[in-house]
């Protein structure tokens, strides 16, 4: 029997705004242990939440970035549970009334556009971080009340990779968005997979499985991937899948039971009485969609349409937000897109993996770049000689034409100074003259080879071979 | 389950110790809370949707993003009744 694999995925993610989502303490990451913290994050007695602006703001940007319906009217539920993460015994979050509704992401996969509708977003606070030791576990409660969203799609995965897909794009629109730093091995976005599987053809959905810890995007693939067969393995075996909560063990490569449905939990949410519900304004809300930063996906059309970069570059470019703002930069200093494009894909590129660096850490600017590209471009150096200015141009504070400058290497381009060199060494050496006549390349190359030795390398070769094929032409008539 | 039994099941789970000389007065006050209880349930509330807060309003009002209030990591653990590392430590229940 052939089956078809149905998945939903929830991803949460944290928000990088300045404050708690319901106290002014300070989200930071790295710091000590329970430095960062207030009163209202320890749930003491006595304390009120009050919602933070950029929170909802930039909520509302990943709405409005993912095609969402927002409700402008924002209202809290309590998700009441008892466990040592969560201080107060319940967390805040919105259950019944999401800020954000329906929307979708459409992603290639092996070259078809698959549409992942996505049912809500919606906006919580974080838990207390928890080191676990063999018998205790430690809680630092810096990371208590920092501010998430959930983002829950439909049941229209049907594949692990098409959920890469999915999760890859939802990154990258969390980057543009400015929202978030969505590191999965970090925690600042995290994966849960709901998974089942059901017979091609039937509409009916089958009992599904719940998989969490997963800590990278290729781990989601892969825990899908086996998940998928395990379940058809139990079916086709005359045994029942169980409704339970598993983890991927990435030794193993295998996912695990975490816990049986018998242990479900019931939240008992209810209305969060201590917020009341807040109206937005209307206009806000639109400002915010008119200053939503443009996204990846239509980035990659500009990149392909307006500046003639191939479909796999351009997609390359978008893929790390860094190097595709400073593309962005780069090219209002100068119009050659594609050789930025093949600049920061290669040399810069290369020299980012080895020192193991992000652009911003280097001594690169959009201006530096664009020089060095301009000088080869105007033929005041060859495109080898700009290799060698681009490693000095990472090494040392300088700009392209300091470096030029210092290292001598001008190429001459006088036509005049040139010519004179010729004469001088045909006159010097009338065989060649003969050579050439008699169709021997060596006699240009033997030329070439003299300028550059008298020049040490600067004579602008494109030029050298052009007017000396024009002089021996001249010599043979 | 007995009234007694089923406060002491309650105080156990709320952590208030309940002594044998509050025990009547409980008794008590417990009957004159379920009267009251059974009193809102004559109520026919057919067709009433349920309110959360005693005015149907809205409010606007969004905290700007900055932060302004943060207590010392001493007074944070103050209360805390085993601090290991600067964290409070708990017994291992993996959730």
């Amino acid at each position: 029997m052939n089956f078809e694999v149905v998945i939903g995925l929830e991803v949460h993610c944290e928000l990088k705004t300045k404050s708690k989502m319901f106290s002014p303490s300070k989200v930071t990451f790295g710091e000590d242990v329970n430095t960062m913290v207030n009163e209202i994050d320890l749930g003491m007695t006595g304390t009120l939440p009050v919602l933070n602006r950029s929170g909802v703001e930039y909520a509302i940007r990943v709405c409005h970035a993912l095609h969402m319906d927002i409700d402008e009217l924002v209202r809290f539920d309590r998700k009441n549970y008892y466990y040592s993460d969560l201080p107060k015994g319940f967390q805040i979050t919105q259950d019944a009334h999401p800020i954000g509704r329906n929307g979708y992401i459409d992603v290639e996969v092996d070259g078809k556009t698959r549409h992942v509708e996505i049912e809500r977003l919606h906006m919580e606070e974080d838990t207390a971080k928890q080191l676990h030791y063999a018998t205790f576990s430690l809680i630092d409660y810096n990371r208590a009340g920092i501010p998430l969203i959930e983002i829950v799609t439909r049941p229209t995965i049907r594949s692990g990779k098409e959920a890469a897909a999915y999760l890859e794009e939802l990154r990258s629109i969390l980057l543009y968005t400015d929202v978030s730093d969505a590191k999965m091995e970090e925690g600042s976005m995290r994966c849960d997979v709901n998974i089942s599987i059901r017979p091609f053809g039937s509409d009916k959905f089958g009992i599904r499985t719940e998989i969490k810890n997963l800590n990278s995007i290729s781990n989601v693939q892969k825990a899908i991937d086996y998940e998928a067969k395990r379940q058809e393995r139990l079916l086709l075996s005359g045994k029942e899948v169980l409704q339970e909560t598993r983890r991927y063990d990435e030794g193993l490569k295998e996912t695990v039971l975490m816990r049986a449905k018998g242990d479900a939990v019931d939240y008992k949410y209810y209305p969060e009485p201590n917020i009341l519900p807040i109206r937005l304004d209307h206009q806000w809300v639109e400002s915010i969609k008119e200053h939503l930063p443009e996204m990846p996906s239509q980035r990659v059309k500009k990149y392909i349409e307006v500046y003639g970069i191939q479909e796999k570059d351009a997609h390359i470019l978008v893929s790390n937000k860094e190097i595709s703002d400073f593309f962005e930069e780069t090219i209002q200093l100068t119009q050659a897109y594609r050789l930025v494009c093949n600049w920061l894909l290669g040399d810069v590129s290369a020299y980012l993996n080895k020192q193991n660096q992000s652009l911003s850490e280097t001594r690169l600017s959009p201006e530096k770049l664009a020089r060095l590209i301009t000088c080869v471009q105007e033929e005041i150096i060859s495109g080898k000689q700009a290799k060698t200015v681009f490693e000095v141009m990472m090494e040392e504070d300088k700009t392209p034409d300091q470096i030029i400058e210092e290292k001598g290497m001008k190429q001459i381009s006088s036509k005049d100074d040139l010519l004179k060199m010729f004469c001088d060494i045909l006159d010097a050496h009338p065989e060649s003259v003969n050579d050439y006549v008699a169709g021997k390349d060596r006699a240009v190359k033997f030329v070439v080879g003299q300028v550059m030795k008298q020049t040490r390398g600067q004579a602008n070769p494109k030029l050298t071979n052009e007017l000396l094929i024009e002089e021996l032409k001249r010599r043979c008539a | 389950m007995d009234k007694e039994t089923l406060l002491k099941k309650l105080g156990l789970k709320t952590m208030f110790r309940i002594s044998d000389e509050e025990m009547p007065l409980l008794i008590q006050e417990y009957d004159i809370f379920m009267n009251h209880v059974q009193a809102l349930e004559s109520i026919d509330t057919t067709g009433v949707e349920p309110m959360t807060f005693p005015y149907d309003i809205e409010t606007t009002f969004l905290r700007e993003d900055e932060p302004t209030h943060m207590i010392s990591r001493e007074e944070a653990l103050k209360n805390a009744k085993d601090v290991t590392h600067h964290q409070i430590r708990v017994p291992k229940v993996v959730g």
